[in-house]
C-alpha cells in the first residue's frame, strides 16, 4: 500500500525483489495463500507503480549486470533496450525512484537507477553538470581554486 | 530545489561510485555537498593518496646480515615471501626460488606461451584437492582448458616478459619506459585477462629510485585493494625503499613516494663491455663446496678465459670459483653481498624484495632480502 493507500496487488515472488518487504512476507508465504497488506509510508503511488513495473519486468527477464565502471554516457549501449526505455524519465521521477528503490531495498533497480544518473553527468564539465542538475555553485572562488588544486593530480595522469 | 537535493549523501556517492576515478575532479567541482559526497564514492582509492610513512618492523630472524641465523648448508638459494592473512596478519615465508617450475595461483597451475605467429595462449590446470602418497587423487581432477589471445590482442603483446602469481591472478609487465609500465592480469580460474598501462609518476625522485633497476619482481596487485603497488630495487644498507600506488580500473598513480633519502648519483662506470668483478685479488671470501662454505683468499682475477676468480681455499688447496655470484663466492665479512646492476652500470646491493598487500587497509609491507642470507628487514608502509 502507498503513501496515499493506493492498494497494488503483486506475485510474492515479485513482492521479495525488495529486501524490505521480503522481511514483512512470512518465510513459507506462497501464491496461494491469501493476500497480505504491506503499508509502504514513504513511496508514493505513481512511484511504487513504476517500481513494480520494473519488479515485474526483472522477474520475466532480469537485467544484464551493468559494467563499473559505466562504459557509456548511453543507458542504451549499458542495458537492455526495455530497462534503458524505463529509466528514460524526468529527473524529478529518476531521483524518486532512487529513493524508493534505496528504501525499498531492491538493489537491481538502485544500481540501474544510480548508472542512470551516472551516464548523465559521464563526460561533462562541472558547468554542464550544474547546467544539466540545476545546481548552484557555492563555492567561494578561494574555495574553488583549492579543490582545483587538490584534484590537478588526476586530471594530469 | 535541484531534485538530487532529496538524495541523500550516500546515496549521491553510490551514484558516483559508478564512474571512473577520472571523474572525480569533475565532479568534486559542482559544489560543495558535491565535493563531499565525491569524496565518500571513492574514499577507498583516495586513501592511497595520503601520506605515506614506513616502520621497521621487528623480525622472528636476524634482522642484520648474519650468517649464523641458520644451518650454513640451508640457508643457500634461500628466498623470502611475504604475505597477509585474511585476518590481516603478515606472515613471512622462506620459499626455494629454484623450485619454481610453473606458476601456482589460487588452486590452478597455469602456462602460457607466445606462438610463432605471435599470439599467446595460455592453459589452466586445475589442482586435486588432495593427492595421496601413492599418488592417487582424492575427488575427480577438474578438466584442463586453455585460451588463445590473438596477436594484435594487448594480453599477447611480446612487450609483457615478466610474471609472478598475485593471490588468483598470473601478472605479467613490461619494461618501464618514460611514460608508464604496462601491465596485464590473467585469472587463473577462468583464464579472464585484463591490460593496463599504468601512468608513470611524476615524480623525478621516485622515477630515480626506480631507474636503479626497474620493476623486477617488486610489484603486486590484490582484487581486493583495487591497487597495483610496486617498490624500487634495493639499495645498499636496506632503506625503505620509494613506493609507487596506481589505481587498477584507470591506470592512474595515486601515490609516488621516496621513504629514504636517496644517495647522490653514482659517477659513470670507467669502464665499458664486461662488467667487473666484485673482489679484488688478497679479498677474504667464501666460496660454496660440497660440504657447505669454505673460507679463502682471492688469489687472481680471471686465471683463464672462463673463470672469474682463483681461490685458495683453507684446508682445500687452490680452486677456480665458475661465477662471479653471492651462490658461489661471497665476502667472509658479515657484509652485504654486492650485484651488477647492467641498467645503471654500477654495483649495487645483492638483495631481493617481496610485496604484499593488506586485505583491508592501504598498507602495504616490503620484504628486503640479502641473497644467500637469511637475513632481511621488513618494513610496513602505510598511507594516511
Amino acid at each position: 500500500m502507498s503513501q496515499e493507500g493506493d492498494q497494488f496487488e503483486v506475485e510474492v515472488k515479485v513482492a521479495k525483489m525488495s529486501e524490505l518487504v521480503k522481511t514483512m512476507i512470512p518465510e513459507e508465504a506462497d501464491e496461494e495463500e491469501e493476500a497480505q497488506e504491506i503499508p509502504l509510508p514513504n513511496v508514493k503511488s505513481h512511484v511504487l507503480a513504476k517500481v513494480i513495473e520494473f519488479c515485474r519486468r526483472y522477474a520475466e527477464e532480469p537485467m544484464s549486470e551493468i559494467e563499473k565502471p559505466l562504459k557509456s554516457a548511453n543507458m542504451h549501449e549499458v542495458v537492455q533496450e526495455w530497462y534503458a526505455n524505463y529509466v528514460d524519465v524526468d529527473q524529478e521521477l529518476l531521483f524518486e525512484l532512487i529513493l524508493a528503490a534505496n528504501y525499498m531495498d531492491i538493489k537491481p533497480l538502485l544500481d540501474l537507477t544510480c548508472a542512470t544518473v551516472a551516464s548523465m553527468i559521464k563526460g561533462k564539465t562541472p558547468e554542464e553538470i550544474r547546467k544539466t542538475f540545476n545546481i548552484v555553485n557555492d563555492f567561494t572562488p578561494e574555495e574553488e581554486a583549492q579543490v582545483r588544486e587538490e584534484n590537478k593530480w588526476c586530471e594530469e595522469a | 530545489m535541484a531534485p538530487e537535493a532529496a538524495l541523500a549523501d550516500e546515496v549521491l556517492a553510490a551514484c558516483f561510485g559508478r564512474l571512473s576515478l577520472r571523474s572525480q575532479p569533475r565532479i568534486a567541482r559542482v559544489s560543495r555537498r558535491w565535493r563531499d559526497a565525491a569524496a565518500l564514492a571513492f574514499a577507498r582509492r583516495l586513501r592511497w593518496r595520503k601520506k605515506a610513512c614506513a616502520a621497521r618492523l621487528p623480525l622472528p630472524v636476524r634482522a642484520v646480515p648474519g650468517r649464523d641465523a641458520a644451518p650454513r648448508n640451508e640457508i643457500l638459494n634461500v628466498g623470502f615471501s611475504l604475505e597477509f592473512l585474511g585476518g590481516g596478519d603478515l606472515v613471512v615465508q622462506v620459499v626455494d626460488p629454484d623450485a619454481r617450475a610453473v606458476r601456482a595461483a589460487d588452486g590452478h597451475f597455469l602456462f602460457h606461451v607466445t606462438t610463432a605467429a605471435g599470439a599467446k595462449v595460455a592453459a589452466s590446470l586445475p589442482l586435486p584437492a588432495s593427492i595421496a602418497a601413492d599418488g592417487a587423487v582424492d575427488g575427480a581432477v577438474p578438466a584442463a582448458f586453455a585460451v588463445r589471445w590473438p596477436k594484435d590482442d594487448p594480453i599477447a603483446r611480446p612487450g609483457l616478459s615478466r610474471e609472478k602469481p598475485c593471490g588468483e591472478y598470473l601478472m605479467l609487465w613490461g619494461d618501464p619506459s618514460a611514460r608508464g609500465i604496462e601491465v596485464a592480469l590473467i585469472r587463473a580460474a577462468d583464464l579472464a585477462a585484463a591490460s593496463r598501462f599504468l601512468a608513470a609518476p611524476n615524480s623525478s625522485a621516485v622515477a630515480a629510485a626506480f631507474g636503479r633497476g626497474g620493476v623486477e619482481e617488486n610489484i603486486a596487485y590484490t582484487r581486493a585493494s583495487g591497487v597495483v603497488v610496486a617498490c624500487s630495487p634495493p639499495r645498499a644498507g636496506l632503506p625503505p625503499p620509494a613506493v609507487i600506488v596506481w589505481d587498477w580500473e584507470t591506470g592512474v598513480c595515486l601515490q609516488a613516494a621516496v621513504l629514504d633519502g636517496l644517495p647522490p648519483k653514482p659517477p659513470p662506470p670507467p669502464w665499458g663491455g664486461e662488467p667487473p668483478l666484485r673482489f679484488a685479488a688478497g679479498a677474504e671470501v667464501e666460496c660454496r663446496v660440497a660440504a657447505g662454505w669454505a673460507p679463502g683468499v682471492v688469489l687472481a682475477l680471471r686465471p683463464d678465459d672462463e673463470s672469474p676468480y682463483l681461490v685458495r681455499l683453507e684446508g682445500l688447496g687452490d680452486c677456480l670459483a665458475p661465477v662471479d655470484s653471492a651462490r658461489v663466492i661471497r665476502s667472509r665479512a658479515g657484509g652485504e653481498e654486492r650485484r651488477w646492476n647492467q641498467r645503471t652500470c654500477a654495483f649495487e646491493v645483492a638483495a631481493s624484495v617481496s610485496l604484499a598487500l593488506h586485505p583491508r587497509a592501504a598498507r602495504v609491507a616490503v620484504g628486503l632480502w640479502h641473497e644467500c642470507k637469511a637475513a632481511g628487514v621488513v618494513y610496513a608502509v602505510d598511507f594516511g
